[in-house]
C-alpha cells in the first residue's frame, strides 16, 4: 500500500486496517444483501469490477488503450466452460488454463501490436475482439450463437460454490485478491516503470524501462484479470454464449474504469458501483421520463453522457474527485524551507591534475545524424573518461542535445559508432544503454504525475532491480528485500542532493530548480558509471548552481564519467576538466578550459569575428 | 501516490451498491403474497438490444390482453397486474430480471424473447421454482425435461417449423430448394435442419447461404443461389432483412418462388419491401389475415379477439406475446390457486399448464403441453399467406395431418 | 466472369460509403489528431434526418437537409466533446468520442426505436445490367456523390484560402494561431465537413436497402480501415481504400461465404496495422500521440 504522509512510518497499519475492513465487508455481505436479486447484483458487480481492474492496470498504469477486455473474458468463460463440460476438468484447473491461454495469446500477438500507439492500438484491440466474437459465433463445436449450458458451479477442494451466498463470497474474494495484487504492483518496481512509461516513454526508457516488454507485461496482466472474471461469469451463470463478449461490452468496461478513475485500483469498484447504480436507478425513474420502451436506450444515453461529463469535469474519475476532496480537507502543509545546504558552498576550483591516463568509459567515432535534408551532427568524435567532467558547449542549434540523444540511445545515429565500456552500443535503444550503466538527464525536467519525490527517484533504480510482475504481486521475501534496498538507495540519493526534506511532496509541485536537482538525483541513484547531463544548470539560482558543482565534483571523485552540456560559462569553465566545443554539428575544439577560452575560433563562434580579434589583442 | 484513507474509500465503494440494492425489491424471496387482490404476473422481454423488435411487440400484446381481460371482469373474479422488466437481450440481465420479478412475488413470468436468454434462465426458474414461458424457438430451452421442469416455450421447435416450411414449399410445387438464413443460432439451426428433412418431402437442396444478421445487402448470397437455379428459395429471418432480400432478388432478376418464414409475418415486410414482395409467400400467423379466416377454423375466435384488442397491425411476435399470456392465464383460471402462499401458487400454475392445457387454441397455433413436453406448439396453426396489392391474403393452411390445403387465388 | 463484374459493382458501391466515412475520420484526424469514434453514428444521423424530412418535403430538399443535419450534429460533437478536452491527452479525447458515439446511438434509438427506415430512390427506374451483373440506379448516385465529394474537398483544401487555413491548423496549430487563424473555428469547420461528407453518402445509400440505429459501429470500423489505407491523410486514397474494403468483402461473400465478409475486413485491418500502418501512402506515419 502507498504511504500517507501522516502514517508514513506505519504503512503496515494502513494495509492491515484496509484488509480488515474489506474482509469484514465481504463476510457480512449476505446479511446486507438478502434478496436473490440483490445478491445477483453483487455477483455481477464483482465480475464487472474485476474486468475493469484489469483494464485499469493497462490504461491507468501503462497508459495503453484496449478495447479487447471483453474478448479476454470470453476466453476465460469459454475456456472454463469447455474445460469443465467437455473435458471434465476441475473448475480451478480450467480457470488457470484459460488464463494461461489468454496470456499466451497476448504475448504472441503483443509485440507487433504494442508497437502501435494511441488510435492504432485502440483499433487493433477492437478488431481482435470482433474477430474473436465472430469466430465464436461461427464455431459449431462451441455451440455457435447459442453457446452451451450445463457449466457446473465453481468448486475448490470439494467445496462447491453453488448457492448465491457462496458465489458472492467467491466473487468478492477474487475481487479483493485482485485489488491487493494490483495495488502491490502499482507501488512495485514494475509498476513505477509502467507509470513512468505512461507519462513519457523516452524518459522511462532512459531509465532502463523497455517499453515494448513493459507494455506487454501490462497487457498480459489485464488479459489474465479479464480471463479470470470471464471464468467466474461462466461458473455463476452456468451458461456461455458469444453475445456478452462483443465490442460494446468492451466499451462498457472502459466506461466503468474511466468513471471510477483509472488512477487507482479502487476505481474499478467505484466505477462498477456507479454504473450499476445508474442502471438500476434508471429502471426506477426513467419510465416516467421516457416511456417504458425507451428505458434501455435512455440508460445507454445516461452512460454516454456521464462518461463525457466525467472526462471533462473530473478526468480522474470518482477516485480523482475524492482525492481532491481529501486534499482540500487536510490542513495545508507549508512547503518546507530549504535547510542549510547539505554541502558547503566551495569557491569554484580548477580541475584536478591527473597522473595516470584514466580509463575511457564512453567513446564515439564519426557520429552523424541527418534528419531528411538537415545534418544536425556531422562526424563528431568524442571521448569520455572515468573520473572526469567533460563539458560540451556550443552556440544554440549546434547539435548538442542531438549528440547526447545519440550517446544515450534515444536516437540512433545515421553514421558512426558508439562504444560504452568498450562494448559497441551503436543504435541500441535507450533502455539497453541504461541497463549498462549510463544515465542521463533531460533539458526539461519530466515529472511523473502523481508520484512523490521519493517515488520519482525510485524510478531511477529500475535498472538496479530485478523483480518482475509476478514477484511483485505477492510479497516474496526476495522482492521485499530488494524493494527495501532500492528505497534505501533512493533516500541516500535524496540526501546527497539536498532534497531529503521534500521526499513526500508531489514531484510536480516542486519549483523548477528543485525539479532539475531531482532529475539529477534520479540519474545518479542507479549508481551509473557514466552520467550525461543536458543543461542541468538552466533555471537554477546561484546557490543551487554551487551545490550542483560540488555534487558533480564528488561524483568525479568517485570515478563517475560525467558529461555536461551547458551554456553557463562560469559554471562550466570552473568545473570541468576538458571542454568539447561543437558548432554546426561539428567538433570545433577540444581542450582544457584555459585553452578553449582563448581559442579565437571558439570566440568567433560565440561572439562574432571582430570581437574575437579584439579579445585576442586585449590579451585574454 | 497517496491513498487517502482507503477505509472510507472502501466504504464509499459499498455505498452505491447498497443504494442500488435498496432501489430493488427488498426483503426475502418467498411469502409476501395476499389471498385477494390482483394476480401478479411478470413480463420479461427485450425492450432494448438485438431482440427489441420482438420484445416491444410482445409487451404490447400482453398489455392489450390484460386490458381486455380486466375489462371483462378479470380471471376468477380478480384482475391481472403486470410488472414489465427489460431483459436488454442480455443473458445475465435476463437472469437478474427473473430474480427481480421473483423477489417481487409474481406468480409466473412471460418471457424472455430470445433463445439464449431462455436457456440462461432455465436453471434459475428451477432453483427459484417459478414457471416461465419463453417466446423463442431453441430446443435447448425445454430439454432435457428434468432441467426444464419449470421452463416452457410457445414457439415451435426448429425441426417442426422447418417441416412446415418444407410442406408449404412442396405444396407450391417445388422440386429443388435453396435456403437463405441469418448467421445466428436460429438461422444456423434452420440451415442445418433443412437438408436433413428435405428428403421426407421429396425435395432436393441445391444451395444454402448464411448472411450476417445485421447485413443490409444480400446480392452476393442471392447471386450464388441463383447460380444453382432452384425452383424455390426458403428465406429464414426477420424483417427488415427479409424485405431487403426480396428487393435484392428482384434487382438481380432471381426468378424462383420465394417462401418466407414466420419472422417475416408482419406489416413491415410489406411496408419495407413494397413492390418487390408482391406475390411472395409468407408462412405465418392467421392473425394477419383475420378477416379471411374461416369461421369454422377453431382459431377464428382467438384471432378475431386478438386483432380487435391489439389495435395496431398484428405481427407474429405480437401473437406470441398474446398466446403466452393466454396460456398462463388459462392455467390460472383452471388452477384457481391460493395466492397467499406464493410458492404453492406457482406450483399449482405449473401443474395446471402441464396437465390442463392439451389443445388450447391460441392465435399462432394450438398448444398441447404435457409433463414431458414443454414445447407446446406444433404446426397446426400456421398458415400460408401471400402478399397481393399491398396486403396479406390467406393462401393455404396446414390441416391436422400436416397436409397442405391451398386456397384459391 | 459475371461474378467478377458483380463483385466489382457491389464492391465499388459499398466501398464508396466506407470511403466517405473514412474521409470523415481523415478530416477530423488531420486537424485534431483524434479518431472520432462517433463517425459512423453521425453518418446515420444524416440518413435518419433525411428520412424524417422526406415525410413532408420533396427529396431534393430532404437530402440536403439530411446532410446539413449531419454536419450540425458533427459540430455539436466537437463543441461538447472534443473542444473542452483539447488540452488533455489524445487518449482522453478518443474515449470522449466513444462516449459521444454511445450517446448519439441511444438518442437515435429513443427517437426511432429498432425499426427499419427507408428512403425512396432519387430516380426511379430499373437497374442496369452489365455483363450479367446488375447495378441499381441508386448505386450510381452513391458513386457519383462520392466522386463529387472527393473533388470538392480536394479543391477546397488545395485551392481556397479557408481550406489552406484548415490545413495550416492541422500542421501546426500554434503557428496558425500566431498568424491570426481562428483554430477553433477551423476545427469546427472540419467537423462540419466530415459530418457532411459522411452524411451525404449515407443518405444516398439509404434507398439501397434500409437503415437501423444499430449500424453505426460497423460503419465506423469499416470506414476506419479505409482511413488507414489512406494514411489517415489523403482523401482520394481513403476512398480508394474504401473500395478495397468493399471489394474484399464482396469477393469474400461470393467465394467464401457470408460468414467471412466482416472477418475478412477485420483481418485486413489487423494486418494493415501491424505491417503497414501507412496504408497505401508513402508517408511515414506521424505519431501525434
Amino acid at each position: 500500500m502507498e504511504t500517507t504522509s501522516r502514517l508514513r512510518r506505519t504503512p503496515v497499519i494502513t494495509t492491515t486496517l484496509t484488509a480488515l475492513g474489506v474482509a469484514v465487508a465481504i463476510y457480512f455481505s449476505p446479511w446486507i444483501f438478502t434478496s436473490s436479486y440483490s445478491r445477483g447484483l453483487v455477483v455481477t458487480f464483482g465480475i464487472d469490477a474485476l474486468l475493469a481492474l484489469g483494464l485499469i492496470v493497462l490504461v491507468g498504469y501503462a497508459g495503453q488503450f484496449s478495447l479487447a477486455q471483453a474478448g479476454f473474458a470470453a476466453i476465460g468463460a469459454y475456456g472454463s466452460a469447455v474445460g469443465t463440460v467437455r473435458f471434465g476438468w476441475p473448475p480451478a484447473l480450467a480457470m488457470v488454463v484459460a488464463a494461461a491461454v489468454a496470456a499466451l495469446l497476448v504475448y504472441a500477438m503483443g509485440r507487433p501490436i504494442l508497437r502501435l500507439r494511441g488510435h492504432f492500438l485502440a483499433m487493433a484491440t477492437l478488431a481482435f475482439n470482433e474477430i474473436l466474437y465472430l469466430l465464436l459465433t461461427n464455431s459449431t463445436w462451441l455451440g455457435g450463437s447459442s453457446g452451451f449450458g450445463g457449466v457446473p458451479p465453481f468448486s475448490l477442494f470439494g467445496w462447491s460454490f453453488a448457492d448465491q451466498v457462496r458465489q458472492m463470497y467467491l466473487v468478492l474474494c477474487a475481487l479483493a485478491a485482485g485489488l491487493w495484487i494490483a495495488s502491490r504492483i502499482r507501488s512495485s518496481r514494475e509498476g513505477r516503470g509502467l507509470r513512468a512509461l505512461r507519462v513519457n516513454e523516452t524518459v522511462a526508457s532512459a531509465h532502463g524501462v523497455d517499453p515494448a516488454r513493459a507494455k506487454t507485461k501490462a497487457f498480459v496482466l489485464s488479459a489474465v484479470f479479464g480471463s479470470v472474471a470471464g471464468s467466474l461469469y461462466a461458473h455463476t451463470l452456468l451458461y456461455v454464449n458469444p453475445a456478452p463478449f462483443g465490442v460494446m461490452q468492451s466499451i462498457e468496461i472502459l466506461v466503468i474504469a474511466v468513471v471510477g478513475g483509472v488512477g487507482s485500483p479502487w476505481g474499478a469498484l467505484l466505477g462498477a458501483g456507479a454504473i450499476m447504480a445508474i442502471r438500476e436507478g434508471s429502471t426506477s425513474f426513467m419510465p416516467v421520463l421516457f416511456g417504458e420502451g425507451a428505458v434501455g436506450a435512455a440508460e445507454e444515453l445516461t452512460v454516454g453522457v456521464v462518461l463525457v461529463l466525467v472526462l471533462i469535469l473530473m478526468p480522474g474519475g470518482i477516485v480523482g474527485a475524492l482525492r481532491r476532496l481529501a486534499a482540500r480537507l487536510r490542513p495545508a502543509r507549508a512547503t518546507a524551507a530549504d535547510p542549510a545546504p547539505a554541502v558547503a558552498a566551495d569557491p569554484p576550483t580548477g580541475p584536478v591534475d591527473r597522473a595516470d591516463p584514466p580509463a575511457v568509459r564512453l567513446a564515439a567515432h564519426g557520429l552523424t545524424k541527418r534528419f531528411g535534408g538537415v545534418t544536425a551532427v556531422d562526424g563528431v568524435d568524442l571521448v569520455l573518461h572515468d573520473g572526469e567532467i567533460l563539458g560540451v558547449i556550443g552556440p544554440n542549434g549546434a547539435g548538442k542535445s542531438t549528440l547526447v540523444n545519440m550517446l544515450s540511445g534515444v536516437q540512433p545515429p545515421t553514421a558512426g559508432r558508439i562504444a560504452l565500456d568498450g562494448r559497441d552500443v551503436t543504435g541500441r535503444p535507450a533502455h539497453h544503454v541504461a541497463g549498462l550503466g549510463l544515465a542521463r538527464t533531460f533539458q526539461t525536467p519530466v515529472m511523473f504525475e502523481g508520484m512523490t519525490v521519493l517515488e520519482t527517484v525510485l524510478v531511477g533504480t529500475y535498472p538496479a532491480g530485478r523483480s518482475g510482475v509476478l514477484s511483485s504481486s505477492v510479497p516474496l521475501p526476495g522482492a521485499v528485500r530488494e524493494e527495501r534496498r532500492l528505497r534505501a538507495d533512493a533516500e541516500r540519493a535524496l540526501e546527497r542532493c539536498g532534497l531529503a526534506h521534500l521526499r513526500d511532496v508531489e514531484a510536480a509541485q516542486l519549483s523548477l530548480g528543485h525539479q532539475k536537482v531531482l532529475e539529477i538525483a534520479r540519474g545518479l541513484v542507479g549508481r551509473p558509471t557514466a552520467l550525461l547531463l543536458d543543461e542541468p544548470a538552466a533555471g537554477l539560482n546561484r546557490a543551487e548552481k554551487q551545490r550542483l558543482g560540488a555534487l558533480l565534483r564528488d561524483l568525479r571523485g568517485e570515478g563517475v564519467a560525467v558529461l555536461i552540456v551547458e551554456h553557463d560559462m562560469e559554471l562550466v569553465m570552473g568545473l570541468v576538466d576538458r571542454v568539447h566545443v561543437i558548432e554546426f554539428g561539428r567538433t570545433l575544439r577540444i581542450g582544457t578550459p584555459a585553452e578553449v577560452r582563448t581559442d579565437p575560433e571558439v570566440i568567433r563562434a560565440y561572439l562574432g569575428a571582430d570581437e574575437a580579434e579584439e579579445d585576442v589583442r586585449a590579451g585574454h | 501516490m497517496k491513498m487517502t484513507s482507503p477505509r472510507w474509500i472502501a466504504a464509499l465503494a459499498a455505498l452505491p451498491l447498497l443504494l442500488s440494492a435498496c432501489a430493488g425489491p427488498g426483503g426475502g424471496d418467498t411469502g409476501g403474497g395476499s389471498a385477494d387482490g390482483p394476480y401478479r404476473l411478470g413480463v420479461l422481454v427485450a425492450l432494448t438490444g438485438s431482440y427489441s423488435a420482438l420484445g416491444e411487440a410482445e409487451r404490447d400484446a400482453t398489455a392489450a390482453f390484460v386490458k381486455k381481460v380486466n375489462a371483462e371482469g378479470g380471471v376468477n373474479g380478480r384482475p391481472i397486474e403486470l410488472t414489465v422488466v427489460d431483459s436488454r437481450s442480455v443473458e445475465s440481465d435476463a437472469v437478474n430480471g427473473l430474480r427481480r420479478l421473483a423477489s417481487d412475488n409474481v406468480l409466473a413470468v412471460i418471457g424472455p424473447s430470445g433463445t439464449s436468454e431462455a436457456i440462461a434462465i432455465k436453471p434459475v426458474t428451477k432453483s427459484l421454482r417459478i414457471p416461465a414461458i419463453g417466446m423463442a424457438s431453441g430446443t435447448q430451452i425445454v430439454e432435457p425435461i428434468d432441467e426444464a421442469e419449470w421452463m416452457f416455450k410457445n414457439f415451435p421447435d426448429i425441426s417442426r417449423s422447418t417441416r412446415a416450411m418444407l410442406s408449404f414449399t412442396k405444396g407450391l410445387g417445388a422440386k429443388t430448394v435453396a435456403v437463405l438464413a441469418p448467421n445466428n443460432a436460429y438461422g444456423q439451426g434452420q440451415a442445418k435442419a433443412v437438408p436433413e428433412l428435405a428428403d421426407d418431402y421429396g425435395l432436393r437442396v441445391v444451395g444454402s447461404e448464411l448472411h450476417d444478421p445485421n447485413a443490409t445487402d444480400f446480392v452476393p448470397q442471392l447471386t450464388r443461389l441463383k447460380n444453382a437455379d432452384p425452383d424455390s428459395v426458403i428465406v429464414f429471418g426477420v424483417v427488415p432483412a427479409s424485405a431487403v432480400i426480396a428487393q435484392n432478388a428482384t434487382q438481380i432478376n432471381f426468378d424462383a418462388e420465394f417462401v418466407y418464414e414466420p419472422g417475416s409475418a408482419s406489416p413491415e415486410f410489406i411496408s419495407v419491401g413494397q413492390a418487390a414482395v408482391d406475390g411472395r409467400y409468407v408462412v405465418g400467423t392467421k392473425a394477419l389475415v383475420s378477416d379471411s379466416v374461416d369461421p369454422s377454423d377453431p382459431q377464428h375466435a382467438a384471432v378475431t379477439e386478438f386483432v380487435a384488442a391489439y389495435g395496431k397491425q398484428p405481427t407474429q411476435f405480437a401473437g406470441n406475446g398474446w398466446d403466452a399470456i393466454s396460456v398462463i392465464v388459462e392455467a390460472i383460471r383452471k388452477a384457481n390457486p391460493d395466492t397467499s402462499d406464493v410458492p404453492a401458487a406457482r406450483k399449482a400454475i405449473k401443474d395446471a399448464m402441464e396437465t390442463q392445457l392439451d389443445g388450447f387454441v391460441g392465435v399462432n397455433g394450438i398448444y398441447r403441453y404435457s409433463p414431458t413436453d414443454h414445447s407446446g406448439l406444433g404446426t397446426e396453426g400456421l398458415a400460408l399467406l401471400q402478399v397481393r396489392d399491398g396486403k396479406f391474403h390467406l393462401a393455404g393452411r396446414l390441416g391436422e395431418n400436416g397436409d397442405v390445403i391451398l386456397q384459391g387465388k | 466472369m459475371r461474378d467478377l463484374i458483380q463483385i466489382a459493382l457491389t464492391g465499388v458501391t459499398n466501398g464508396s460509403i466506407y470511403g466517405a466515412i473514412g474521409i470523415g475520420f481523415v478530416i477530423v484526424h488531420r486537424i485534431t489528431g483524434v479518431i472520432n469514434f462517433a463517425m459512423g453514428d453521425l453518418a446515420l444521423v444524416g440518413a435518419f434526418g433525411a428520412v424524417v424530412l422526406a415525410r413532408d418535403l420533396p427529396l431534393w430538399l430532404a437530402v440536403p437537409g439530411g446532410i446539413v443535419i449531419a454536419a450540425v450534429a458533427s459540430v455539436l460533437v466537437y463543441l461538447l466533446g472534443v473542444r473542452p478536452l483539447r488540452r488533455h491527452q489524445l487518449l482522453v479525447q478518443m474515449i470522449a468520442t466513444l462516449g459521444i458515439a454511445i450517446a448519439v446511438r441511444s438518442v437515435l434509438q429513443i427517437l426511432f426505436g429498432s425499426d427499419a427506415y427507408q428512403l425512396r430512390p432519387f430516380t426511379a427506374g430499373a437497374a442496369y445490367t452489365l455483363g450479367g451483373a446488375t447495378i441499381s440506379r441508386q448505386a450510381l448516385w452513391v458513386v457519383a456523390i462520392t466522386v463529387v465529394i472527393v473533388a470538392a474537398l480536394t479543391v477546397f483544401f488545395d485551392r481556397t484560402a479557408t481550406g489552406r487555413a484548415v490545413t495550416a491548423c492541422a500542421v501546426n496549430p500554434f503557428a496558425a494561431g500566431v498568424v491570426g487563424i481562428n483554430v477553433g473555428l477551423m476545427a469546427a469547420l472540419s467537423f462540419a465537413l466530415a459530418g457532411a461528407a459522411a452524411g451525404a453518402v449515407a443518405v444516398a445509400q439509404t434507398p439501397l436497402s434500409v437503415i437501423t440505429v444499430l449500424g453505426g459501429l460497423t460503419l465506423s470500423l469499416k470506414g476506419f480501415v479505409a482511413a488507414i489505407l489512406g494514411g489517415l491523410d489523403r482523401i482520394g486514397l481513403t476512398v480508394v481504400g474504401g473500395i478495397v474494403v468493399g471489394l474484399v468483402e464482396a469477393a469474400a461473400a461470393i467465394y467464401a461465404g457470408a460468414l467471412y465478409t466482416t472477418l475478412a475486413s477485420l483481418a485486413l485491418l489487423l494486418a494493415l496495422l501491424i505491417v503497414r500502418p501507412a496504408g497505401l501512402t508513402r508517408l511515414r506515419t506521424s505519431t501525434r500521440v
